[in-house]
């Protein structure tokens, strides 16, 4: 299967912004990892 | 428990993996675009599935769900298999079509499986193809029994004609572009709106109003409760948050959409609707036409234009205007249409999660012309601007369809599926 790393991006989801890698294994997303919560917003 | 939470807590190393450094960039869910006309079948001299999938994942659109006002219109369950038949054949980014609504397919409509169709469409005001359904007694069936979500185009048909009836004697063949917002008005699309909703309400309805392009339809929705558990939700567009009636004279039929773009105030109170939460999502209603239909006068020329392949990159144009978070961004664009319809397994970076994804390069700025239009129509109202970001890399459910201007198309996107019982 596939195998995508994604790495030192500044991730934005669910309300904050993160600097972190994002792993991708086939399809899904198998691991997040993050550090740093920058700011953060309301969600809906 | 949050699932994006679970693993947090060491670094990531994977021996056998591809990596990309993104470094300085800006990493997001995939956005959801609920409100497309891709113009297949019977349109495609206008765009196909294929052209315009294609423009939406190099815009960092991942999931698009497009409308029945196709050729023929989608009446049947039928005709509604047969758009997902090509979607899977053609479309780079995931896909979900709406069943239309029609003045006499009820048995049709309550045979949609909700579970993998996004909703049912009713075009209570008319607009490209002939769907409108206004006939009271067909409004209250269908609100009455449909049992999933159905999304209105709103305009008052009655109120569209007699408008358009007094600025046709007064101005005549001839007449500017600039009076469409005075022929679709803000009181066409109230009425139209506030009666769905009140039909919405008294039958439980799961109601999503499509294009909202007034601010007075906007105090119509709560942002008291939170979108799981809304009843009635709102959708505005990007050309509704981007231009106003000034713009006519610059861009004449380019701008011409139904509803109509409106007054700056308007355009102001839509995007306070937005931050504040009455409305919900953001979307295009991408809706193309060719420059040869668009050059035609006011009576003749079709309502709609490309907008999908830089909604994304005009939102974070208002950031970088300091209108909008990237947060709120990020939420009305991927989350919330999630949310909304219950997409199963997209719109978050979650663990587990399908790897719907967009890198952008936030201070890459990159400027619209007809070279770069990947429309099948060839233009775009944007043409001559340039944005401040460019989106740089596009995942679709892990496969990177989409790298620094070149597709790779060895894997297609996938029908969406529903959360619903």
């Amino acid at each position: 299967m596939n195998s995508t790393l994604i790495t030192n991006a500044r991730i934005v989801n669910e309300g904050k912004i993160m600097q972190g890698d994002v792993l991708i294994n086939g399809s899904r997303i198998e691991k997040n990892w993050r550090f740093h919560f920058s700011q953060s917003c309301n969600s809906n | 428990m949050d699932r994006a939470l679970k693993k947090i807590g060491g670094s990531i190393s994977a021996n056998h993996a591809t990596v990309i450094d993104a470094a300085g960039k800006l990493l997001l869910p995939g956005a959801i675009d609920d409100q497309v006309h891709f113009r297949e079948p019977g349109l495609t001299h206008k765009a196909t599935i294929y052209t315009e999938a294609k423009a939406a994942v190099a815009g960092g659109v991942t999931s698009f769900m497009e409308m029945p006002n196709t050729v023929p219109p989608v009446f049947t369950q039928q005709l509604l298999e047969d758009k997902y038949q090509i979607a899977a054949r053609t479309s780079l980014a995931n896909y979900s079509f709406f069943m239309g609504a029609g003045n006499d397919n009820l048995e049709e409509v309550l045979g949609t499986d909700i579970t993998k169709v996004c909703g049912l469409k009713i075009f209570m005001g008319s607009s490209t193809g002939n769907l409108l359904v206004d006939s009271p007694a067909v409004l209250e069936s269908l609100f009455s029994k449909f049992p999933s979500l159905i999304a209105t185009h709103c305009e008052d048909e009655a109120t569209i004609l007699k408008n358009t009836a007094a600025y046709k004697e007064k101005y005549g063949e001839g007449m500017p572009v600039n009076y469409h917002p005075q022929i679709r008005s803000e009181e066409a699309c109230y009425k139209s709106s506030s009666f769905a909703i009140a039909l919405a309400k008294k039958h439980g309805t799961r109601l999503h109003i499509l294009h909202i392009s007034t601010a007075k339809e906007t105090h119509q929705f709560d942002n008291s409760i939170p979108l799981e558990k809304k009843k009635i939700t709102a959708e505005a567009c990007v050309h509704h948050l981007w231009f106003n009636d000034a713009d006519y004279d610059r861009l004449g039929m380019l701008i011409k959409w139904n509803p109509a773009i409106k007054t700056k105030a308007d355009q102001q109170e839509i995007l306070k609707a937005v931050l504040d939460n009455r409305i919900d999502i953001i979307a295009t209603d991408h809706a193309p036409h060719t420059t040869e239909e668009k050059s035609k006068g006011y009576f003749q020329a079709p309502s709609g234009g490309p907008l999908i392949q830089h909604s994304l990159v005009a939102m974070l144009d208002f950031y970088h205007q300091k209108k909008i978070t990237l947060e709120k961004i990020v939420q009305k664009m991927a989350h919330n249409p999630a949310i909304l319809f219950q997409i199963q397994d997209r719109g978050f970076i979650r663990e587990g999660y399908f790897a719907d994804l967009v890198l952008v390069d936030l201070f890459k700025p990159n400027t619209v012309s007809k070279a770069n239009i990947l429309a099948k129509c060839g233009w775009s109202p944007f043409e001559g601007h340039t944005f401040h970001s460019t989106v740089t890399h596009t995942w679709i459910s892990g496969h990177l369809a989409y790298a620094e201007g070149k597709f790779n198309e060895q894997k297609l996107g996938e029908r969406l599926q529903f959360n619903r019982k």
